[in-house]
């Protein structure tokens, strides 16, 4: 599909466009929270990916996520230089509470029954963004490229050019940096761990 | 085991959908907490509108591409889209003057090609009676002949014979007329025969069992819909609608000969001779009940009725069975010494019905 789609084979740019799409927009949801100027940064990295497939060196699938994510951050951070970052991170959350964003466009249908996993979720998804935004962006390739994408970490390390022990490595580091913003490290997890026994 | 390996071990059981075992420390715990996390970000749902926008400015993209690539157009300035991402590409300002000619082409293409989609969308919407139902048929007749296989045409056509009949069905209850109506009722008439026949002609085999199958699916619907539409027609309707559950194969009434006796009493004795009169059938005469019935067999009914005036002149005289079928036949009487109740043969469904004066030869 990619040798196709660098070609510019509408059908190949398209079922590239179809596949990660998902990907894109919860990622840009995630570092954004902003529905408007997601749609927006969205928009601009798939023309992007249009117009420059042909760049494109990898055929692998993990390798054409790594590109697009960076593609994506780099909109992204674009985004986010536009936006004073108390607008970008103050408005949210209250425009969401008041309804400013349509929550159906930002949750699982099933959250909007409840309140409280409601207020939860978008509070994680609030906390996400500011977690993703302090990894490097290979961090961010690879933690999306693995939890959105569904990348193996052996692909992911062969799109990126390293060892699977080094993407490990990056891995392990970027989920406890997100862990720690998340609050997630020590006495919440032990709590969890408790729960589990 | 390194915990970087141990804690990319756990997240794969749990990618599996299993409940991975108690982590080692807090580090891989918190790891572990965060990679769910994450993967919270799967639920967030992708607004449809905003995914069907974005698909089309994917797809007009690459065909400005595509074009752009085309030798044969190299010289062609592209169709701009919405949001042009590199709008000062050295390329575009290299580029000759665009030729007008192709520019005017290409625009008067692009409005033709405009024009015919808007009449075949609004073709394909219309119902029988409508002025583009003729193109809505053209059409459908194109798709069966450009069919790539005997077993696709058949399918195109069975699907056809399906939609005719919610053509049909449409046009009934919206109460369209009886134009209308008998246009789909012959539409519907011609498909089934085309469907019939095209499946008739495949060769015998598994092929052909399940065309058959799909076939009769739709035949015993159309079944259906004739004989629950056929009370809400008026009399002339009625008796198409007959005539097409005749050519499904279902038994309905016909009548080949009326006799009239005026009685003593100068009441007339109406005797309606044909097949399949339904216990509970009535007397038609010009497409209104009369008379009362005083005998009832499947093949004869007998029938009484006032006479006033006689039964001069041309009437149609028919049976109506309980279950809204019906049958009629032409009855023609001058003169007071015409001897109108003879055998002559008349119509009655499913014959078409014949011109009065090749019917009156008594």
């Amino acid at each position: 599909v990619i040798r196709q789609a660098r070609r510019h084979d509408e059908e190949a740019l398209v079922a590239l466009y179809q596949r990660a799409l998902p990907v894109i927009y919860r990622y840009v949801m995630a570092r954004l929270g902003r529905p408007d100027l997601v749609e927006d940064v969205v928009s601009e990295v798939f023309l992007v990916m249009v117009e420059s497939i042909d760049e494109l060196r990898t055929e692998q699938e993990a390798g054409f996520y790594a590109w697009l994510l960076q593609i994506a951050q780099g909109k992204v951070s674009r985004a986010l230089r536009q936006v004073t970052r108390g607008e970008r991170r103050s408005v949210p959350l209250p425009a969401y509470a008041t309804g400013a964003y349509p929550a159906a466009e930002l949750m699982a249908t099933d959250l909007l029954s409840n309140p409280v996993a409601l207020h939860e979720w978008r509070e994680t998804l609030e906390e996400l963004g500011l977690a993703l935004e302090s990894l490097s962006v290979e961090q961010q390739v690879i933690v999306i490229g693995r939890f959105l994408a569904g990348q193996k970490i052996e692909d992911i390390a062969q799109a990126l050019g390293k060892q699977p022990g080094a993407v490990r490595v990056s891995q392990f580091r970027a989920l406890n940096a997100l862990a720690g913003h998340l609050g997630l490290a020590r006495g919440s997890q032990r709590k969890g761990k408790g729960g589990q026994a | 085991m390194k915990p970087e390996e141990y804690l990319d071990r756990l997240i794969e059981i749990r990618e599996h959908g299993l409940e991975p075992p108690p982590a080692a420390n807090d580090e891989i715990a918190a790891g572990l907490a965060a990679a769910q996390a994450l993967a919270r970000l799967n639920e967030i749902d992708i607004p449809p509108d905003f995914a069907s926008k974005l698909e089309l400015s994917v797809r007009l993209r690459a065909r400005e591409l595509a074009h752009q690539n085309d030798r044969s157009l190299s010289t062609t300035r592209p169709l701009r889209i919405s949001r042009p991402l590199r709008p000062t590409r050295p390329l575009r300002q290299q580029r000759p003057q665009p030729r007008r000619a192709w520019i005017a082409a290409l625009g008067i293409a692009a409005m033709l090609a405009l024009a015919c989609f808007g009449i075949l969308t609004v073709s394909a919407q219309s119902l029988p009676g409508d002025p583009f139902y003729g193109l809505k048929q053209a059409a459908e007749q194109f798709k069966i002949n450009f069919a790539s296989s005997a077993q696709d045409r058949i399918s195109a056509q069975i699907d056809q014979v399906h939609s005719t009949l919610a053509d049909l069905n449409t046009v009934v209850n919206n109460r369209r007329g009886d134009d209308a109506i008998n246009v789909a009722l012959n539409t519907l008439n011609d498909k089934t025969k085309s469907a019939q026949a095209a499946v008739a002609a495949l060769p015998a085999g598994t092929n052909r069992d399940s065309a058959q199958s799909n076939l009769n699916s739709v035949l015993s619907e159309e079944d259906q819909t004739l004989r629950h539409l056929i009370q809400q027609v008026d009399w002339s309707t009625r008796l198409a609608f007959t005539r097409q559950l005749g050519a499904l194969g279902d038994a309905i009434p016909t009548v080949t000969r009326v006799t009239i006796l005026v009685q003593s009493n100068r009441t007339l004795l109406i005797t309606l001779t044909g097949t399949y009169f339904a216990p509970g059938a009535r007397l038609v005469i010009d497409g209104q009940p009369a008379g009362i019935v005083t005998g009832n067999t499947q093949v004869q009914l007998t029938a009484v009725l006032s006479n006033t005036t006689g039964l001069f002149g041309q009437h149609e005289i028919g049976v109506l069975n309980p279950d809204g079928t019906a049958a009629q036949i032409t009855y023609r009487k001058d003169t007071e010494n015409d001897q109108p109740d003879d055998n002559h043969p008349r119509y009655g469904t499913p014959q078409p019905t014949r011109s009065p004066g090749g019917d009156s030869g008594e």
